[in-house]
């Protein structure tokens, strides 16, 4: 199983953006996610590259972890800049026998590139590589809180999340245990027709279900013989509270969402092609 | 969301949580069947239906999409295939409301299945054009689509749905649907 790598990836750390509170970095990186991806000019691009340096700074986290954040888009930033590449119309830039290369093509395929790899780089630093699983379920239950009025069980699914976190590696394990055990005693799920492939994935599959139901069930006992009732009337242990940082940091996010989608579009154009590349 | 409270007991919230885990973890598992590799995702979204109560399936697929969010940010949304993420939020429950009444015969769940089956790609695919069409700049012919996001995935999901059926058979005494 390679899915050790795609448990949470947050690096502990005391930097400023780690401290920043989970609910403004939730946000933040939807803000964030938004105004990348609709960053259309080559200078607000240009702007939150240097905005990306500038947290990279800040938040105190290796090149190499953040590189690491890219991974999972990698084939499809490639596949994007690629079509651009191939497909955009425009003056010719090279040939490759039946394939041709654009001047326009290389730009909006770089501006392509860019744009998802600032998109990915900056929800990663913002959200998933300083902020716990567990602060960033805390934060949701906080942010979901409207939807009780609405009678949307909220409490109960932020603790559904807390399980569900703690036992992401219990059952990754578990399943790599069945896997190992039955694969010993000759299961055979790699070779052979449908019907033999089916018979080795049972022979893991049924044990799995069970013992998570069975989980599942203990935990339910166990919760409740500890008297849990359900969200009526439960405190924290550590109640969060917005500090002036959060609220200086959700006015320079809103500055972000502003430079987007109000200013962007009054630029001026530029002279070269493509530098306003769609 | 319906308007009288939801009555969650703290089964159904263990049952959804593990739930929602093993489909996250079943989507790990790659299975070589057809012409391009299949992930057991969508066998748990299937078991998920034909096991728990609609309530508690719904709940347990929305807590699978958010621990993606919640573990890997924000680059499942501009993936092509969250859409079938979301769609699962929608199917599962459906699956379980369309196979609650326990006396069921073999053409209609074969019908069930079928239909879940199609509503997923019905509401995965338009998301996999949109998020396409983002990095393309140019629209993809509605026969490509259908190739590329559903034709191929077909044999696999005949498999799954078997696989699912008999699990379902075996697991009996689990899916009593108390919860």
């Amino acid at each position: 199983m390679k899915a050790r790598s795609m448990l949470g990836r947050s690096v502990p750390g005391t930097s400023l953006v780690h401290r920043l509170d989970a609910r403004i970095k939730f946000l933040g990186a939807i803000v964030l996610m938004v105004a990348t991806l609709s960053a259309r000019d080559v200078r607000v691009l240009g702007f939150f590259l240097l905005w990306t340096v500038v947290i990279a700074i800040i938040s105190q986290i290796k090149i190499k972890v953040i590189m690491r954040s890219i991974r999972p888009l990698l084939f499809i930033i490639i596949f994007a800049t690629l079509l651009h590449l191939f497909t955009v119309e425009g003056h010719v830039f090279l040939r490759l026998g039946a394939l041709k290369i654009t001047r326009e093509g290389l730009i909006s395929g770089g501006l392509t590139a860019l744009r998802l790899a600032l998109m990915v780089v900056n929800t990663s630093m913002f959200l998933t590589l300083t902020t716990t699983p567990l602060a960033i379920a805390d934060a949701l239950e906080s942010l979901l809180s409207p939807l009780a009025y609405l009678h949307f069980p909220v409490h109960e699914f932020a603790m559904m999340m807390s399980i569900a976190l703690r036992f992401v590696p219990t059952l990754l394990d578990e399943a790599d245990k069945i896997m190992k055990a039955q694969s010993s005693r000759g299961a055979d799920y790699d070779t052979g027709g449908p019907l033999r492939r089916m018979r080795g994935l049972v022979s893991i599959l049924v044990p799995l279900f069970i013992s998570s139901f069975r989980r599942a069930d203990d935990l339910a006992i166990a919760m409740e013989a500890r008297c849990y009732r359900g969200g009526t009337a439960r405190t924290r242990l550590h109640a969060s509270k917005l500090k002036a940082i959060d609220i200086v940091f959700s006015f320079i996010l809103l500055g972000l969402l502003l430079l987007v989608f109000v200013v962007q579009p009054h630029l001026p154009l530029l002279a070269f092609p493509g530098g306003l590349a769609s | 969301m319906s308007s009288m409270k939801m009555k969650v007991t703290t089964r159904m919230m263990t049952r959804a949580a593990l739930f929602g885990v093993l489909t996250f973890i079943l989507g790990f598992i790659q299975i070589p069947i057809g012409p391009v590799p299949v992930t057991l995702q969508t066998l748990a979204v299937l078991m998920a239906g034909l096991l728990l109560k609609p309530l508690t399936a719904c709940l347990a697929m929305l807590l699978h999409m958010l621990l993606k969010i919640v573990l890997w940010g924000a680059s499942p949304f501009v993936s092509p295939s969250f859409g079938f993420v979301i769609a699962f939020v929608i199917a599962a429950p459906f699956l379980s409301y369309l196979t609650q009444n326990r006396n069921e015969k073999r053409v209609s769940m074969v019908f069930n299945l079928v239909i879940v089956t199609f509503l997923i790609y019905l509401i995965g695919l338009p998301y996999m054009v949109l998020v396409l069409r983002y990095y393309m700049k140019q629209t993809l012919s509605f026969v490509n689509v259908l190739m590329a996001g559903m034709v191929v995935f077909l044999p696999g999901d005949f498999f799954k749905a078997v696989l699912a059926w008999f699990l379902a058979h075996r697991l009996s005494l689990y899916s009593m649907r108390l919860e």
